[in-house]
Protein backbone atom coordinates (compact mmCIF):
# COMPACT_ATOMS: atom_id res chain seq x y z
CA UNK A 1 0.00 0.00 0.00
CA UNK A 2 2.94 2.26 1.19
CA UNK A 3 5.50 2.35 -1.48
CA UNK A 4 2.85 5.32 -3.74
CA UNK A 5 1.80 8.21 -2.75
CA UNK A 6 -1.86 8.38 -1.55
CA UNK A 7 -4.31 10.08 -4.57
CA UNK A 8 -5.32 13.49 -3.76
CA UNK A 9 -8.63 12.50 -2.67
CA UNK A 10 -6.89 9.73 0.34
CA UNK A 11 -6.03 10.52 3.35
CA UNK A 12 -3.39 9.05 4.87
CA UNK A 13 -1.94 9.24 8.29
CA UNK A 14 1.54 8.01 9.12
CA UNK A 15 2.42 7.34 12.78
CA UNK A 16 7.04 7.10 13.02
CA UNK A 17 8.12 6.21 16.66
CA UNK A 18 12.02 4.09 16.95
CA UNK A 19 12.89 3.07 20.53
CA UNK A 20 11.98 6.87 21.81
CA UNK A 21 10.52 9.73 19.66
CA UNK A 22 7.66 10.28 17.62
CA UNK A 23 6.11 11.55 14.19
CA UNK A 24 2.98 12.12 12.26
CA UNK A 25 2.66 12.54 8.54
CA UNK A 26 -0.33 13.32 6.63
CA UNK A 27 -2.13 13.65 4.07
CA UNK A 28 -4.66 16.19 3.79
CA UNK A 29 -5.73 15.62 0.07
CA UNK A 30 -3.97 17.15 -3.16
CA UNK A 31 -0.68 16.34 -2.38
CA UNK A 32 -0.74 18.60 0.68
CA UNK A 33 0.90 17.31 3.87
CA UNK A 34 1.42 18.01 7.46
CA UNK A 35 4.37 16.93 9.42
CA UNK A 36 3.76 16.83 13.29
CA UNK A 37 6.64 16.38 15.49
CA UNK A 38 10.08 15.40 14.28
CA UNK A 39 12.02 11.64 15.55
CA UNK A 40 15.08 10.81 13.26
CA UNK A 41 16.37 7.20 11.23
CA UNK A 42 19.33 5.39 12.65
CA UNK A 43 21.45 7.96 11.07
CA UNK A 44 20.02 11.19 12.30
CA UNK A 45 18.13 12.19 9.60
CA UNK A 46 14.67 13.41 10.06
CA UNK A 47 12.35 10.34 9.53
CA UNK A 48 9.21 12.22 8.08
CA UNK A 49 11.11 13.17 4.96
CA UNK A 50 12.71 9.58 4.56
CA UNK A 51 9.46 8.09 4.80
CA UNK A 52 8.05 10.42 2.48
CA UNK A 53 10.86 9.63 0.09
CA UNK A 54 9.86 6.21 0.07
CA UNK A 55 6.42 6.67 -1.44
CA UNK A 56 8.04 9.19 -3.59
CA UNK A 57 6.47 12.64 -2.33
CA UNK A 58 9.30 15.24 -2.19
CA UNK A 59 10.07 17.71 0.71
CA UNK A 60 8.75 20.49 -0.84
CA UNK A 61 4.75 19.05 -0.82
CA UNK A 62 5.24 19.35 3.37
CA UNK A 63 2.71 22.70 3.44
CA UNK A 64 2.77 22.89 7.56
CA UNK A 65 4.98 21.22 10.15
CA UNK A 66 3.80 21.39 13.85
CA UNK A 67 5.87 21.42 17.16
CA UNK A 68 3.70 20.05 19.79
CA UNK A 69 6.50 20.37 22.38
CA UNK A 70 9.83 20.95 22.96
CA UNK A 71 11.11 17.61 24.30
CA UNK A 72 13.62 15.74 22.59
CA UNK A 73 11.62 12.70 21.86
CA UNK A 74 9.47 15.13 19.86
CA UNK A 75 11.62 17.38 18.15
CA UNK A 76 14.61 15.07 17.44
CA UNK A 77 15.83 16.36 14.22
CA UNK A 78 12.91 19.48 14.01
CA UNK A 79 15.81 21.92 12.44
CA UNK A 80 16.56 19.49 9.32
CA UNK A 81 13.12 18.97 9.01
CA UNK A 82 12.35 22.99 8.82
CA UNK A 83 15.07 23.40 6.38
CA UNK A 84 14.39 20.37 4.08
CA UNK A 85 10.75 21.42 3.99
CA UNK A 86 11.14 25.18 2.56
CA UNK A 87 7.57 25.78 1.25
CA UNK A 88 6.27 24.56 5.20
CA UNK A 89 5.18 27.05 7.73
CA UNK A 90 6.29 25.93 11.02
CA UNK A 91 3.73 25.97 13.82
CA UNK A 92 4.26 25.89 17.49
CA UNK A 93 2.74 25.97 21.09
CA UNK A 94 2.31 29.36 21.91
CA UNK A 95 3.90 28.58 25.46
CA UNK A 96 7.59 28.21 23.58
CA UNK A 97 7.75 32.14 22.61
CA UNK A 98 7.37 33.52 26.38
CA UNK A 99 10.80 34.51 27.46
CA UNK A 100 11.66 32.40 30.13
CA UNK A 101 11.75 29.92 27.28
CA UNK A 102 13.57 31.24 24.63
CA UNK A 103 16.17 31.96 27.60
CA UNK A 104 15.91 28.56 28.64
CA UNK A 105 16.73 27.73 24.74
CA UNK A 106 19.67 30.02 24.74
CA UNK A 107 21.23 28.73 27.62
CA UNK A 108 20.91 25.16 26.34
CA UNK A 109 22.20 26.27 23.23
CA UNK A 110 25.58 26.87 25.14
CA UNK A 111 28.81 26.17 23.14
CA UNK A 112 30.16 23.96 26.34
CA UNK A 113 27.12 21.55 26.43
CA UNK A 114 27.88 19.03 24.45
CA UNK A 115 25.19 16.65 22.87
CA UNK A 116 21.64 16.70 21.33
CA UNK A 117 18.91 18.36 23.46
CA UNK A 118 15.29 19.31 22.95
CA UNK A 119 15.81 23.24 23.26
CA UNK A 120 18.84 22.94 21.13
CA UNK A 121 16.97 21.69 18.59
CA UNK A 122 14.41 24.25 18.88
CA UNK A 123 17.13 27.00 18.93
CA UNK A 124 18.68 25.98 15.62
CA UNK A 125 15.36 25.28 14.31
CA UNK A 126 14.62 29.35 14.86
CA UNK A 127 17.85 30.47 14.13
CA UNK A 128 17.65 28.75 10.82
CA UNK A 129 14.17 30.68 10.12
CA UNK A 130 15.08 33.59 11.18
CA UNK A 131 18.62 33.78 8.77
CA UNK A 132 16.77 32.73 5.80
CA UNK A 133 14.26 35.03 5.98
CA UNK A 134 11.40 32.91 6.08
CA UNK A 135 8.20 32.99 7.84
CA UNK A 136 8.20 33.56 11.76
CA UNK A 137 7.19 30.10 13.79
CA UNK A 138 2.84 30.97 14.18
CA UNK A 139 2.13 30.43 17.27
CA UNK A 140 -0.66 28.45 18.41
CA UNK A 141 -3.04 27.87 21.39
CA UNK A 142 -6.48 26.07 22.77
CA UNK A 143 -9.43 26.35 19.72
CA UNK A 144 -7.82 27.82 16.87
CA UNK A 145 -8.22 26.81 13.29
CA UNK A 146 -4.62 26.95 11.48
CA UNK A 147 -6.00 26.30 8.12
CA UNK A 148 -8.90 26.02 6.54
CA UNK A 149 -9.28 24.89 2.52
CA UNK A 150 -12.97 25.16 1.74
CA UNK A 151 -12.98 26.21 -1.94
CA UNK A 152 -15.76 23.79 -3.88
CA UNK A 153 -13.03 21.43 -4.62
CA UNK A 154 -13.24 18.36 -3.00
CA UNK A 155 -12.12 17.47 -0.03
CA UNK A 156 -12.05 20.03 1.89
CA UNK A 157 -9.62 20.44 4.80
CA UNK A 158 -9.12 22.06 8.00
CA UNK A 159 -6.23 21.97 10.86
CA UNK A 160 -7.29 23.19 14.08
CA UNK A 161 -5.10 23.18 17.82
CA UNK A 162 -7.06 22.38 20.42
CA UNK A 163 -4.23 22.71 23.06
CA UNK A 164 -2.53 24.38 25.67
CA UNK A 165 -5.13 26.69 27.21
CA UNK A 166 -4.34 29.86 29.34
CA UNK A 167 -3.73 27.91 32.71
CA UNK A 168 -1.27 25.03 30.64
CA UNK A 169 0.73 28.01 29.67
CA UNK A 170 1.20 29.67 32.62
CA UNK A 171 2.13 26.09 34.70
CA UNK A 172 4.55 25.68 31.58
CA UNK A 173 5.85 29.43 32.13
CA UNK A 174 6.69 28.36 35.73
CA UNK A 175 8.03 25.47 35.22
CA UNK A 176 10.77 26.69 32.14
CA UNK A 177 11.76 30.00 35.01
CA UNK A 178 12.52 27.03 37.54
CA UNK A 179 14.55 25.49 35.21
CA UNK A 180 16.61 28.38 34.37
CA UNK A 181 20.51 27.93 35.95
CA UNK A 182 21.02 30.34 38.63
CA UNK A 183 24.43 31.96 39.05
CA UNK A 184 27.06 29.58 40.18
CA UNK A 185 25.18 26.49 39.40
CA UNK A 186 27.55 24.36 37.28
CA UNK A 187 26.49 23.95 33.22
CA UNK A 188 24.53 21.11 32.17
CA UNK A 189 22.31 20.37 29.42
CA UNK A 190 18.64 21.29 30.43
CA UNK A 191 16.74 18.76 31.69
CA UNK A 192 13.67 17.43 30.40
CA UNK A 193 10.63 17.80 32.98
CA UNK A 194 8.63 14.76 33.23
CA UNK A 195 5.10 16.87 32.53
CA UNK A 196 4.10 18.74 29.03
CA UNK A 197 1.26 20.84 30.18
CA UNK A 198 1.32 23.00 27.12
CA UNK A 199 1.63 20.22 24.19
CA UNK A 200 -0.37 21.01 21.34
CA UNK A 201 -3.30 18.74 20.31
CA UNK A 202 -4.02 19.02 16.77
CA UNK A 203 -7.27 17.98 15.51
CA UNK A 204 -7.27 17.41 11.29
CA UNK A 205 -10.38 17.08 9.32
CA UNK A 206 -10.02 16.49 5.34
CA UNK A 207 -13.43 15.69 3.55
CA UNK A 208 -15.43 13.82 6.58
CA UNK A 209 -12.24 11.87 7.56
CA UNK A 210 -10.87 13.23 11.15
CA UNK A 211 -7.57 12.34 13.06
CA UNK A 212 -7.17 13.69 16.83
CA UNK A 213 -3.37 13.72 17.56
CA UNK A 214 -3.05 13.60 21.33
CA UNK A 215 0.46 14.53 21.18
CA UNK A 216 1.67 14.19 25.00
CA UNK A 217 -1.46 15.91 26.68
CA UNK A 218 -2.01 14.25 30.27
CA UNK A 219 -4.74 14.30 31.62
CA UNK A 220 -5.80 17.10 35.00
CA UNK A 221 -8.16 17.17 37.57
CA UNK A 222 -8.07 20.77 36.99
CA UNK A 223 -10.94 21.66 34.53
CA UNK A 224 -9.00 23.97 32.36
CA UNK A 225 -5.69 21.88 32.28
CA UNK A 226 -4.90 19.20 30.31
CA UNK A 227 -7.59 16.67 28.48
CA UNK A 228 -10.44 18.34 30.79
CA UNK A 229 -9.56 21.50 29.34
CA UNK A 230 -10.51 20.64 25.75
CA UNK A 231 -13.42 18.30 26.31
CA UNK A 232 -14.77 21.22 28.15
CA UNK A 233 -14.20 24.06 25.69
CA UNK A 234 -17.25 25.43 24.08
CA UNK A 235 -14.96 26.52 21.03
CA UNK A 236 -13.51 23.66 19.67
CA UNK A 237 -15.04 21.86 16.60
CA UNK A 238 -17.56 19.36 17.77
CA UNK A 239 -17.05 16.55 15.11
CA UNK A 240 -15.56 12.82 16.49
CA UNK A 241 -12.61 11.78 15.34
CA UNK A 242 -12.08 7.99 13.83
CA UNK A 243 -8.54 7.97 14.48
CA UNK A 244 -6.26 8.91 16.97
CA UNK A 245 -2.25 8.82 17.61
CA UNK A 246 -2.65 7.62 21.73
CA UNK A 247 -1.26 11.02 23.48
CA UNK A 248 2.08 10.49 25.70
CA UNK A 249 2.54 7.44 24.15
CA UNK A 250 -0.24 5.33 25.80
CA UNK A 251 0.44 6.15 29.82
CA UNK A 252 -2.00 6.25 32.53
CA UNK A 253 -1.22 9.48 33.10
CA UNK A 254 -2.55 10.81 29.27
CA UNK A 255 -5.68 8.46 29.89
CA UNK A 256 -9.06 10.35 30.14
CA UNK A 257 -11.97 8.68 30.10
CA UNK A 258 -14.02 11.40 28.24
CA UNK A 259 -11.35 12.19 25.79
CA UNK A 260 -12.32 8.97 23.91
CA UNK A 261 -16.40 9.72 24.81
CA UNK A 262 -16.41 13.10 23.86
CA UNK A 263 -13.61 13.49 21.28
CA UNK A 264 -13.41 10.15 19.30
CA UNK A 265 -16.44 8.06 17.83
CA UNK A 266 -16.71 4.53 19.44
CA UNK A 267 -14.25 2.26 19.10
CA UNK A 268 -11.64 4.45 16.92
CA UNK A 269 -8.30 3.14 15.24
CA UNK A 270 -5.61 3.75 17.34
CA UNK A 271 -1.48 4.33 16.43
CA UNK A 272 0.76 4.35 19.92
CA UNK A 273 4.91 5.21 19.86
CA UNK A 274 7.02 4.13 22.93
CA UNK A 275 8.94 5.47 25.04
CA UNK A 276 11.75 4.39 27.50
CA UNK A 277 13.44 6.52 29.95
CA UNK A 278 15.13 5.51 33.15
CA UNK A 279 12.64 3.31 34.75
CA UNK A 280 9.94 4.46 32.33
CA UNK A 281 9.17 2.27 29.55
CA UNK A 282 5.78 3.06 27.78
CA UNK A 283 3.34 1.81 27.15
CA UNK A 284 3.02 -0.57 30.21
CA UNK A 285 1.27 -3.82 29.79
CA UNK A 286 -1.73 -2.26 31.21
CA UNK A 287 -1.76 0.47 29.22
CA UNK A 288 -1.33 -1.69 25.92
CA UNK A 289 -4.78 -4.12 27.18
CA UNK A 290 -6.63 -0.51 28.06
CA UNK A 291 -6.26 0.86 24.81
CA UNK A 292 -6.75 -2.39 22.75
CA UNK A 293 -9.94 -2.70 24.20
CA UNK A 294 -11.44 0.77 23.52
CA UNK A 295 -9.95 0.33 19.63
CA UNK A 296 -11.50 -1.14 17.00
CA UNK A 297 -7.79 -1.65 16.36
CA UNK A 298 -4.64 -0.09 17.98
CA UNK A 299 -1.13 -0.48 16.33
CA UNK A 300 2.42 0.32 18.61
CA UNK A 301 5.03 1.34 15.45
CA UNK A 302 8.08 -0.74 17.63
CA UNK A 303 7.62 -3.02 20.26
CA UNK A 304 9.15 -2.20 23.37
CA UNK A 305 9.41 -5.54 25.04
CA UNK A 306 11.77 -6.30 22.92
CA UNK A 307 15.11 -5.16 23.87
CA UNK A 308 17.59 -4.13 21.13
CA UNK A 309 21.23 -4.30 21.83
CA UNK A 310 23.85 -3.43 19.95
CA UNK A 311 27.14 -5.47 18.41
CA UNK A 312 30.48 -4.61 19.85
CA UNK A 313 34.13 -6.21 21.09
CA UNK A 314 33.81 -9.27 23.03
CA UNK A 315 36.05 -7.70 25.89
CA UNK A 316 34.43 -4.62 25.88
CA UNK A 317 30.52 -6.43 25.66
CA UNK A 318 31.91 -8.32 29.07
CA UNK A 319 32.40 -5.00 30.76
CA UNK A 320 29.46 -3.01 29.68
CA UNK A 321 27.62 -5.90 30.73
CA UNK A 322 29.79 -6.14 34.23
CA UNK A 323 28.96 -2.17 35.00
CA UNK A 324 25.74 -1.74 33.11
CA UNK A 325 22.15 -3.06 34.76
CA UNK A 326 20.21 -2.35 31.44
CA UNK A 327 20.60 -1.03 28.64
CA UNK A 328 18.61 -0.11 25.05
CA UNK A 329 19.62 0.85 21.82
CA UNK A 330 18.04 4.44 21.09
CA UNK A 331 19.66 4.52 17.57
CA UNK A 332 17.18 2.45 15.28
CA UNK A 333 14.95 3.15 12.28
CA UNK A 334 11.82 4.04 13.74
CA UNK A 335 8.66 1.20 13.26
CA UNK A 336 5.96 2.64 11.18
CA UNK A 337 1.90 1.99 10.97
CA UNK A 338 -0.11 3.36 8.16
CA UNK A 339 -3.51 3.99 7.71
CA UNK A 340 -5.29 4.95 4.50
CA UNK A 341 -8.77 6.08 3.75
CA UNK A 342 -11.22 7.46 1.33
CA UNK A 343 -11.60 11.31 2.42
CA UNK A 344 -15.79 10.70 2.31
CA UNK A 345 -15.54 6.91 3.84
CA UNK A 346 -13.87 7.27 7.30
CA UNK A 347 -15.48 4.23 8.13
CA UNK A 348 -13.05 1.77 5.88
CA UNK A 349 -9.58 2.37 6.63
CA UNK A 350 -7.00 0.46 4.95
CA UNK A 351 -3.71 -0.30 7.65
CA UNK A 352 -0.09 -1.25 7.08
CA UNK A 353 1.78 -1.83 10.26
CA UNK A 354 5.29 -3.87 8.61
CA UNK A 355 7.60 -5.33 11.09
CA UNK A 356 8.59 -4.30 14.32
CA UNK A 357 5.16 -2.63 14.49
CA UNK A 358 2.33 -4.67 16.35
CA UNK A 359 -0.88 -4.59 17.10
CA UNK A 360 -2.27 -4.66 20.67
CA UNK A 361 -4.21 -7.03 21.79
CA UNK B 1 47.66 9.68 28.59
CA UNK B 2 50.38 12.11 29.12
CA UNK B 3 54.11 11.08 29.85
CA UNK B 4 56.02 13.01 32.77
CA UNK B 5 59.29 12.54 33.15
CA UNK B 6 59.76 14.38 36.30
CA UNK B 7 60.93 13.29 39.45
CA UNK B 8 60.86 9.55 38.71
CA UNK B 9 63.91 7.76 40.80
CA UNK B 10 65.37 5.26 38.57
CA UNK B 11 65.12 1.25 39.73
CA UNK B 12 68.88 -0.58 39.60
CA UNK B 13 68.38 -2.28 36.51
CA UNK B 14 67.23 0.99 34.86
CA UNK B 15 70.14 2.65 36.49
CA UNK B 16 72.43 0.26 34.96
CA UNK B 17 70.68 1.94 31.53
CA UNK B 18 71.41 4.82 32.47
CA UNK B 19 75.00 4.45 33.60
CA UNK B 20 75.39 2.52 30.16
CA UNK B 21 74.53 5.99 28.28
CA UNK B 22 76.60 8.25 30.19
CA UNK B 23 79.82 6.82 28.52
CA UNK B 24 81.18 7.56 25.99
CA UNK B 25 82.98 10.46 27.69
CA UNK B 26 82.84 13.28 25.18
CA UNK B 27 85.13 15.83 25.23
CA UNK B 28 84.27 19.64 24.85
CA UNK B 29 87.32 21.95 25.19
CA UNK B 30 85.09 24.77 26.55
CA UNK B 31 83.25 22.72 28.99
CA UNK B 32 85.99 20.62 30.47
CA UNK B 33 86.94 20.90 33.66
CA UNK B 34 89.27 19.32 36.32
CA UNK B 35 88.38 17.63 39.16
CA UNK B 36 90.54 16.31 41.50
CA UNK B 37 91.75 12.70 41.61
CA UNK B 38 89.37 10.17 43.92
CA UNK B 39 86.77 12.87 44.59
CA UNK B 40 83.44 11.19 44.47
CA UNK B 41 80.90 12.95 42.83
CA UNK B 42 77.03 12.53 42.56
CA UNK B 43 75.41 13.49 39.07
CA UNK B 44 71.84 14.50 38.13
CA UNK B 45 70.65 10.85 39.52
CA UNK B 46 71.72 11.03 42.71
CA UNK B 47 72.89 8.41 45.14
CA UNK B 48 71.98 5.69 42.83
CA UNK B 49 74.84 6.93 40.36
CA UNK B 50 77.02 7.30 43.31
CA UNK B 51 80.50 6.26 41.67
CA UNK B 52 83.52 5.55 44.10
CA UNK B 53 85.82 5.24 41.26
CA UNK B 54 88.21 8.02 40.71
CA UNK B 55 87.23 11.15 39.10
CA UNK B 56 88.28 11.45 35.02
CA UNK B 57 90.06 14.27 34.16
CA UNK B 58 87.30 15.57 32.01
CA UNK B 59 83.32 15.79 33.33
CA UNK B 60 81.99 13.59 31.14
CA UNK B 61 78.77 15.29 29.17
CA UNK B 62 75.48 13.47 29.95
CA UNK B 63 73.57 13.29 27.12
CA UNK B 64 69.85 14.07 27.52
CA UNK B 65 67.84 11.73 30.30
CA UNK B 66 66.18 9.18 28.84
CA UNK B 67 63.85 7.71 31.20
CA UNK B 68 62.49 4.65 31.47
CA UNK B 69 58.49 4.08 29.91
CA UNK B 70 56.71 5.63 32.13
CA UNK B 71 54.62 1.96 31.50
CA UNK B 72 56.69 0.07 33.56
CA UNK B 73 56.39 2.44 36.52
CA UNK B 74 52.71 3.51 36.57
CA UNK B 75 50.05 2.12 35.95
CA UNK B 76 48.16 2.46 31.95
CA UNK B 77 45.23 2.86 30.65
CA UNK B 78 44.45 1.65 27.14
CA UNK B 79 40.80 2.76 25.77
CA UNK B 80 38.98 0.19 23.80
CA UNK B 81 35.38 2.33 23.82
CA UNK B 82 34.64 5.92 24.84
CA UNK B 83 31.39 7.30 25.08
CA UNK B 84 30.00 10.55 25.67
CA UNK B 85 26.55 10.85 28.16
CA UNK B 86 23.93 12.82 29.57
CA UNK B 87 22.48 12.05 33.04
CA UNK B 88 18.63 11.68 32.50
CA UNK B 89 17.48 10.51 36.02
CA UNK B 90 18.99 10.22 39.20
CA UNK B 91 17.49 7.49 41.54
CA UNK B 92 18.17 6.07 45.15
CA UNK B 93 20.90 3.54 43.87
CA UNK B 94 20.75 3.81 40.48
CA UNK B 95 21.06 6.51 37.25
CA UNK B 96 20.04 6.44 33.77
CA UNK B 97 21.77 8.08 30.59
CA UNK B 98 22.11 8.14 27.54
CA UNK B 99 25.37 7.50 26.17
CA UNK B 100 26.50 8.41 22.54
CA UNK B 101 29.63 6.27 21.54
CA UNK B 102 32.26 8.98 20.93
CA UNK B 103 33.63 7.47 17.59
CA UNK B 104 30.20 6.27 15.69
CA UNK B 105 28.63 9.42 16.30
CA UNK B 106 24.51 9.24 16.49
CA UNK B 107 24.51 5.39 17.83
CA UNK B 108 23.23 6.38 21.22
CA UNK B 109 21.91 3.84 24.37
CA UNK B 110 20.55 4.36 27.26
CA UNK B 111 21.66 2.78 30.03
CA UNK B 112 21.35 2.64 33.74
CA UNK B 113 24.22 2.69 35.52
CA UNK B 114 24.52 1.59 39.97
CA UNK B 115 25.57 5.06 41.97
CA UNK B 116 28.31 3.34 43.00
CA UNK B 117 29.96 4.11 38.98
CA UNK B 118 30.14 7.61 40.72
CA UNK B 119 32.80 8.28 43.47
CA UNK B 120 31.96 10.25 46.68
CA UNK B 121 34.16 13.37 45.13
CA UNK B 122 31.64 13.67 42.10
CA UNK B 123 28.16 12.30 43.76
CA UNK B 124 26.89 16.35 44.06
CA UNK B 125 27.49 16.20 40.80
CA UNK B 126 25.27 13.38 39.59
CA UNK B 127 22.09 15.45 38.33
CA UNK B 128 19.82 15.23 35.27
CA UNK B 129 21.61 16.68 32.40
CA UNK B 130 25.24 16.50 33.56
CA UNK B 131 27.49 15.72 31.37
CA UNK B 132 30.00 12.77 31.52
CA UNK B 133 32.38 10.41 29.80
CA UNK B 134 32.75 6.82 30.19
CA UNK B 135 35.77 4.78 28.91
CA UNK B 136 35.99 0.80 28.81
CA UNK B 137 39.70 -0.39 28.56
CA UNK B 138 42.54 -2.46 29.90
CA UNK B 139 44.41 -0.99 33.21
CA UNK B 140 48.39 -1.89 33.04
CA UNK B 141 49.88 -2.11 36.70
CA UNK B 142 53.54 -1.08 37.18
CA UNK B 143 54.01 -5.30 37.43
CA UNK B 144 53.05 -5.79 34.38
CA UNK B 145 49.01 -7.18 35.57
CA UNK B 146 46.54 -6.64 33.05
CA UNK B 147 42.47 -5.91 33.91
CA UNK B 148 39.66 -4.78 32.44
CA UNK B 149 38.82 -1.65 33.51
CA UNK B 150 35.33 0.86 33.59
CA UNK B 151 36.12 4.55 34.43
CA UNK B 152 33.04 6.90 34.48
CA UNK B 153 34.32 10.88 34.85
CA UNK B 154 31.65 13.44 35.27
CA UNK B 155 32.30 16.55 33.56
CA UNK B 156 33.36 19.78 35.68
CA UNK B 157 31.87 22.48 33.64
CA UNK B 158 32.23 25.57 34.31
CA UNK B 159 29.23 27.44 36.61
CA UNK B 160 27.12 29.80 34.89
CA UNK B 161 28.31 33.73 35.63
CA UNK B 162 26.06 36.92 35.32
CA UNK B 163 28.09 37.42 32.31
CA UNK B 164 27.01 34.44 30.89
CA UNK B 165 23.45 34.28 32.04
CA UNK B 166 22.97 38.14 30.28
CA UNK B 167 24.50 36.40 27.30
CA UNK B 168 21.24 34.09 26.80
CA UNK B 169 19.13 36.72 28.04
CA UNK B 170 20.40 38.96 25.18
CA UNK B 171 20.00 36.66 22.36
CA UNK B 172 16.71 35.19 23.75
CA UNK B 173 15.28 39.17 23.16
CA UNK B 174 17.45 39.83 20.32
CA UNK B 175 15.71 36.55 18.79
CA UNK B 176 12.19 37.81 20.17
CA UNK B 177 12.82 40.78 18.63
CA UNK B 178 13.44 39.43 14.98
CA UNK B 179 10.50 37.20 15.30
CA UNK B 180 7.96 40.25 16.58
CA UNK B 181 7.09 37.93 19.29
Amino acid sequence: MSSRPPANDVVEVTVLGPGRGECCVLHTGRGEWLVVDSCVMKDGSPAALAYLRTIGVPASAVRWIVATHWHDDHVRGLADLVEQCSNATVYQSAALCRDEFMRLAAIGNDAMIEGSSGVKEMWTAWTHLADSGRSVPHLVRADQRIYLRDDQRDPSCEIWSLSPSNSSMVEACLKFRSLIPKEREPKRAVPRPKRNPASVVAWVRTGQAIVLLGADLERSSDRERGWQAIVNSAGRPTDKAQLVKIPHHGSENAHDPQMWTELLVSDPYAAVTPFSCGSVRLPKKSDRSRIAELSFGAWLTRDTMLTRTIRRSRTVDKTFREVVRRSELLSVDPGRVTFRCHADNPEEWEVDAPDPAVRLT
Amino acid sequence: MSHSSAAVTPRPKDTAVLEERITPVVKIPSMARKWPAGETYETQLGNACRSETPMPNTLPVVPPKKLPERSRIQPSFVALQKWEGRVLEVGDSTFSAVVEDSVRRGVEEEVEFDLEEIGPDDRNLLKPGAIFYWTIGYRTEPSGERSRSSVLVLRRLPAWNEEGLQRARRLAEELRKRFDW
